[in-house]
């Protein structure tokens, strides 16, 4: 069964014929190609599949695609060519924040949505903020460092 | 992709009821945080999800006379950011602001926490602790429920073609109370265990969680806490009566039994610390 919805998916209107039973995430990676949201755990842990809907970060793999229906999505496709994205990804390379990479398109829309909601996060909101995404890699101190560095 | 279902977004309470009376197999949907993983685990499958999120009248935290009355879709970063709770009903922040992490918490709401039950659930233990009044509405009206008559065992509440509608809690007395848990890891994680303390005038109801099927509080240990001071061998005898009256499951991930003995009165004197009812110093 499915049924059309009409989304604003990085800034471009869509009417999208889709099956009730698909996640955000199965809409964005397998039919509309963008591939950059990462399936990780796919029981909303690990945070890899974050992106903003209506501006507010959720975890795509347990938000239905039907939910998106009459709202805007933004991955990290939406933010790559922005001032805002090469502020983070500079950052984040200063501070060896990256290694492997597949959490790193989470954490950037955690960090976005973050310094959309307050210019100046204290520590605490860093970490509030940064909390529900795994790092396998990094060990996540390079990446609080990597925000700091932006905020500072 | 999830097992098919049909997927339905009512716009008003009445037709939310009627969907329920005419599919019996319908599953109630608000943030998905607990439903979405349990389908994708296939432990359920319905044939129609209703998506209730948008219906208004059950969000919104409001203080009328001497009550509090939480809507059931009011999400866990709502709960938190709520001066009324803080300043009211501090345990209910303790709570939401160690539930989940921040994503989960924008769209997790109070009320699947409370119809989930499960045994460890962030807001178990503290409304037990506060004898919260669960509203509940149907096609025939509203029926009010004690939360531990609501919630009788793990995943079951009294919900028959039914909505959760909201949480009441009295707030006419003076309420001290505190809410703990231990995780394994902060960021995001559900509780190991938990504990919350609720003190008004000189009674205490203390509720444990992940210790038995549902919160669990006895009665013996808080009239112990009744008959201050508090020694060591005030909390070794609480201990005791613990050990002998609760035997969690064994095939439990995250804990032993020993262990989640143990914790949940390590977890009663943080409780008793944070209402300064212990001094740091004392070694209990």
């Amino acid at each position: 069964m499915s049924k059309k919805i009409n989304t604003i998916i990085n800034g471009k209107d869509y009417e999208l014929e889709v099956p009730y039973q698909m996640s955000l995430l199965e809409l964005l990676r397998e039919k509309l190609n963008l591939i950059g949201t990462k399936e990780g755990c796919g029981n909303g842990e690990c945070g890899a599949c974050t992106v903003l809907l209506d501006n507010e970060p959720v975890r795509s793999c347990i938000v239905l695609a039907h939910e998106i229906d009459g709202k805007e999505v933004i991955t990290i496709e939406g933010v790559k060519n922005t001032g805002e994205f090469q502020m983070i990804k500079d950052a984040f390379i200063a501070e060896d924040a990256v290694q492997c990479g597949f959490c790193t398109p989470g954490f950037v829309m955690a960090v976005k949505a973050l310094l959309d909601r307050t210019k100046n996060p204290t520590d605490n909101e860093i970490k509030e903020a940064l909390g529900g995404h795994l790092c396998r890699c990094t060990g996540y101190e390079s990446i609080h460092k990597a925000v700091k560095r932006i905020v500072r | 992709m999830f097992s098919p279902f049909e997927y339905k977004r009512p716009q008003n309470i009445e037709e939310v009821f009627d969907l329920l009376i005419e599919n019996q197999e319908a599953q109630i949907v608000a943030g998905g945080t607990d439903l979405l993983v349990k389908l994708r685990e296939a432990a359920k499958s319905p044939e129609m999800l209703i998506d209730i999120k948008e219906l208004s009248e059950l969000k919104g935290i409001e203080k009328n006379n001497n009550q509090i009355k939480i809507g059931a879709l009011t999400s866990i970063t709502e709960i938190k950011e709520s001066s009324l709770i803080k300043d009211n009903l501090y345990l209910l922040y303790q709570a939401a602001a160690q539930f989940g992490c921040y994503e989960i918490r924008n769209r997790a709401t109070i009320g699947g926490n409370v119809v989930h039950a499960s045994p460890g659930a962030e807001f178990g233990v503290p409304l037990f602790a506060l004898e919260a009044e669960v509203e509940v509405i149907g096609k025939e009206g509203i029926t009010k429920y004690p939360i531990e008559e609501f919630w009788y065992d793990v995943g079951r509440v009294k919900l028959d073609n039914e909505l959760l509608k909201s949480i009441n809690i009295d707030i006419s007395q003076e309420i001290k109370g505190s809410y703990h848990r231990i995780s394994r890891v902060e960021g995001m994680d559900l509780a190991v265990v938990n504990t919350a303390l609720v003190k008004k005038d000189n009674e205490y109801r203390t509720f444990y969680g992940t210790v038995a099927r549902t919160p669990y509080r006895n009665i013996k240990v808080d009239n112990i806490l009744k008959d201050k001071p508090f020694r060591k061998e005030t909390f070794e005898e609480i201990q005791k009566i613990i050990n002998e009256n609760v035997s969690p499951r064994a095939s439990s991930l995250r804990a032993s039994p020993a262990y989640k003995k143990e914790m949940v009165v390590s977890l009663l004197k943080r409780c008793l610390r944070d209402i300064g009812e212990i001094g740091d110093d004392l070694d209990v």
